[in-house]
């Protein structure tokens, strides 16, 4: 130290011009930390560089024995000073010591970057994806179809039974125990295709339609690909008459005319290995995982809904079967809604029920009644 | 020529050549156990930041001429270069998911499809590493002085197409010669500032190298293969764990003895042979480099690695041991053989939902630590040490040089989950 006030510490400077390192001594001074020259032959005392205080950066945190590194934000020029105990004077003098020395992109950057991702998302999630998957659903084969739709079919069952076991675990009763996943009791089965025969004799569709009656308290039902329909037990303990069951498949018969289920499956799977890649999960082994969940608490688009809805009235009408109680279910759905709200059913939480039993309501009350007593009391006994 | 002030400068004091240094800081569990946990919280997106950390470490670490290199880049850059990359590709990932969807049931068009993404898959993954290299040489500063990369993604995609189908037909003989002239190809477009990386080397010399692991580990193999052939075919007939009929004849071991201790070593050595060769071989001006790498000691960090995850394993199952146990205790009404078989199974259920959590929690940052705080750490120390520079002195006049730096990095590495370098 000189006598005189002005602090200084010894090291080493690096000018950002060459790899050639010059001893130096680095003053504070008027706000500047002046970077002088100690080399002996060439340019003792020249100045070097001169670093406002504002804008001198630590380069990594030195331990207690380590030499202090240094630059200047947004140049290429470091000083090392190598006079012992120096940071806690640096960091009085230098208030953005800390701050970061790189600069890196702006925040600008990352919000067009943000804006740039979101907007190819938004653009593959509401155009591209459902317009592929309208496509892929006409172009698909038969058997690919049939495929998607057995691998859909065991995703979704497993998961309703996890769901029942879930409730189980809250609800007094215990019966819901699941003792096997399908019910084939024959009677009901043959109740079962009485009621579905006529409905489907009017379908245009190139493969027949395949109803599997699950084992679950869930109420549901639901359309796959391939002409597979998952009817859930709490469907059929839930239903009053033959004609509201009627109306149910001949809604979800609709859905496979129009192709919706596979148009869905191949949205929701290609969604599910999309969000993977975003999350680290590049060869998508959760897609398959994800779908099931996705095609249990799925909803179709409301136009969907409308023309599967108008479409399953008129198949009702084909079959001579009156339509008029369908919108008996529909109400009686409603008021389920408002009492358990946690219910997994995509026909019970879908927002435009209210609206679908108006629609419902309109449809003509003439018909016949789908099943005598003999055969519907066989029908809601299928899973005894 | 100017004077360098670190006294201990070998450049200095006349002294031509000198080892690169490590210095071991401290506080690499902090940095390891902290990016875990927030890569965790943040669903992964931390995970850009938390590699930059691991980065800053590692660079800061290693030494020459006492001065650390230094590593400029930032999170925030590697986090924009995957929104963008990610913008790019999602249309193209839903357009292919989709159509692959569509084509399951045509054979033909789904070979064809899947050759096609894997040419494609070969030719991103070829033009990440590319790219992810300029990135890490871009933010890589010595003295104040930036590393760079010259060179075409394509050029590089070319090189190893070409490459990879000669070593196929050739059934992976001349993969030596893809590995030297993909290495020529990376370092002669390697700068420091405005000096440029040579690789004088040759594929022959490295195919020499390759014999040993032939010698060691293919051809053992496939001798004790053969001799044991009746045998693993019955085994194989039965199964996994079913009996194969008759006992295993003695030699059946060579296989398992020839792998362990000839095969893996020899491995071991090639990639430390390969690595010394390349370091031998390549110059910065009238710099040279000399690598003085030990198999020895790289076997011996693997060796601890190993026998590290294996005492890993043992303490997770001694604490989910203990977890299952307490909880079966405190649960043993509803476990009795009498109990509701329903509760049973719930009780059972909630054990497991219990074990796995903490499986997760604790073999995940253990597993971490392990790798980075010792097998890494040791390599990049070994690696670095054994590595000395002839001609030290010229360092100093290398000139910084104006070239268009990448502005931000690594999207398509990350998109595609290539491990580039070490970390």
């Amino acid at each position: 130290m000189t006598g005189s006030a002005t602090e200084h510490w010894e090291g080493r400077y690096n000018d950002g011009l060459t790899a050639a390192a010059h001893a130096a001594r680095a003053v504070s001074l008027a706000g500047n930390l002046e970077i002088h020259s100690l080399e002996i032959e060439s340019a003792e005392g020249q100045t070097l560089a001169s670093w406002p205080h504002a804008e001198v950066r630590l380069i990594d945190r030195p331990g207690p024995h380590d030499p202090l590194r240094l630059a200047r934000a947004r140049h290429p020029d470091r000083l090392t000073i190598t006079t012992p105990g120096a940071l806690a004077a640096f960091e009085r003098l230098c208030p953005a010591l800390r701050k970061s020395a790189y600069k890196g992109p702006s925040w600008r950057a990352v919000a067009i970057g943000s804006a740039a991702a979101l907007a190819s998302f938004s653009f593959v999630f509401f155009v591209l994806l459902p317009l592929l998957a309208r496509q892929a659903a006409d172009w698909v084969s038969p058997a690919v179809e049939a495929q998607l739709g057995e691998e859909t079919a065991k995703a979704v069952i497993s998961i309703a039974i996890k769901l029942d076991d879930l409730k189980a675990k809250t609800a007094p009763d215990k019966g819901a125990q699941i003792k096997s996943r399908e019910c084939h009791d024959i009677e009901g089965v043959a109740a079962l295709k009485q009621l579905a025969d006529p409905i489907e004799a009017q379908l245009h569709v190139p493969s027949p339609v395949h109803i599997r009656v699950v084992n679950s308290s869930i109420l549901n039902a639901m359309a796959l690909p391939g002409g597979q329909i998952l009817v859930f037990r709490g469907l059929i303990d839930f239903v009053k008459t033959p004609n509201e069951l009627a109306g149910v498949l001949a809604h979800e018969m609709a859905h496979i005319e129009l192709h919706h289920p596979t148009e869905v499956v191949i949205e929701r799977s290609a969604s599910a290995f999309l969000i993977g890649l975003v999350f680290g999960d590049v060869f998508g082994g959760s897609a398959m995982a994800g779908m099931g969940q996705a095609m249990i608490s799925s909803r179709y688009s409301r136009d969907a809904e409308r023309a599967a809805d108008a479409r399953g009235i008129m198949l009702m009408e084909g079959a001579g079967l009156n339509p008029g109680s369908f919108a008996q279910f529909f109400k009686r759905l409603l008021e389920r809604e408002g009492a358990y709200s946690d219910v997994a059913s995509f026909l019970a939480s879908h927002p435009a029920t209210e609206e679908r039993a108006r629609l419902a309501e309109q449809a003509p009350t003439q018909g016949r009644t789908a099943l005598d007593d003999k055969d519907w009391k066989a029908l809601k006994a299928i899973c005894k | 020529m100017s004077t360098d002030v670190a006294g201990s400068d070998p450049a200095a004091m006349g002294a031509a050549s000198a080892n690169v240094g490590f210095l071991d800081r401290a506080g690499l569990w902090k940095v390891v156990l902290g990016n875990f946990l927030l890569t965790i919280v943040t669903l992964g997106i931390y995970r850009f930041w938390a590699k930059t950390r691991i980065r800053r470490y590692f660079w800061s670490n290693i030494t020459i001429l006492g001065e650390p290199l230094e590593y400029t880049g930032t999170g925030r850059e590697l986090f924009v270069g995957f929104l963008i990359v990610l913008a790019i590709l999602a249309p193209l990932i839903v357009a292919y998911y989709v159509l692959q969807r569509i084509l399951l049931g045509n054979p033909i068009a789904i070979l064809v499809l899947l050759v096609a993404y894997f040419v494609l898959l070969f030719v991103l993954i070829h033009i990440a590493v590319f790219r992810a290299r300029r990135y890490q040489l871009t933010r890589t500063v010595w003295r104040g002085i930036r590393a760079g990369q010259t060179g075409s993604s394509w050029g590089y995609v070319g090189l190893a197409v070409l490459y990879t189908v000669i070593s196929v037909v050739t059934l992976g003989l001349a993969s030596p010669w893809m590995e030297v002239g993909l290495e020529r190809y990376k370092m002669n477009n390697t700068w420091f500032g405005n000096s440029q990386f040579r690789l004088k080397a040759s594929g022959f010399k490295l195919f020499l190298r390759s014999l040993v692991v032939y010698a060691l580990f293919f051809v053992p193999v496939i001798v004790a293969y053969a001799a044991n052939f009746s045998w693993l075919i019955a085994a194989q007939r039965a199964g996994v764990g079913g009996d194969p009929g008759l006992p295993p004849p003695p030699e059946a071991f060579l296989l398992f003895f020839v792998a362990v201790f000839a095969g893996v070593p020899s491995v071991v050595w090639y990639t430390v042979a390969k690595f010394r060769y390349f370091a031998n071989s390549t110059s910065l001006g009238e710099i040279r480099l000399k690598s003085a790498a030990r198999t020895s000691s790289v076997l011996g960090y693997v060796i601890v690695f190993v026998l590290g995850l294996i005492g890993l394993v043992i303490l997770l199952a001694i604490v989910v041991s203990v977890v299952a146990g307490v909880a079966a205790v405190s649960m043993s009404p509803l476990l009795s053989p009498d109990a509701d078989p329903v509760s049973t199974a719930q009780a059972a259920r909630a054990i497991y939902l219990v074990a796995l959590p903490i499986v997760f929690l604790l073999y995940l940052p253990l597993y971490e630590l392990l790798s980075y705080c010792w097998l890494q750490v040791s390599l990049v120390r070994h690696f670095a040490t054994t590595l000395t520079i002839e001609n030290i002195g010229e360092l100093g006049r290398i000139a910084q040089a104006a070239r268009q730096n990448p502005r931000f990095g690594e999207g398509l590495a990350d998109a595609l989950d290539v491990g580039v370098g070490v970390l």
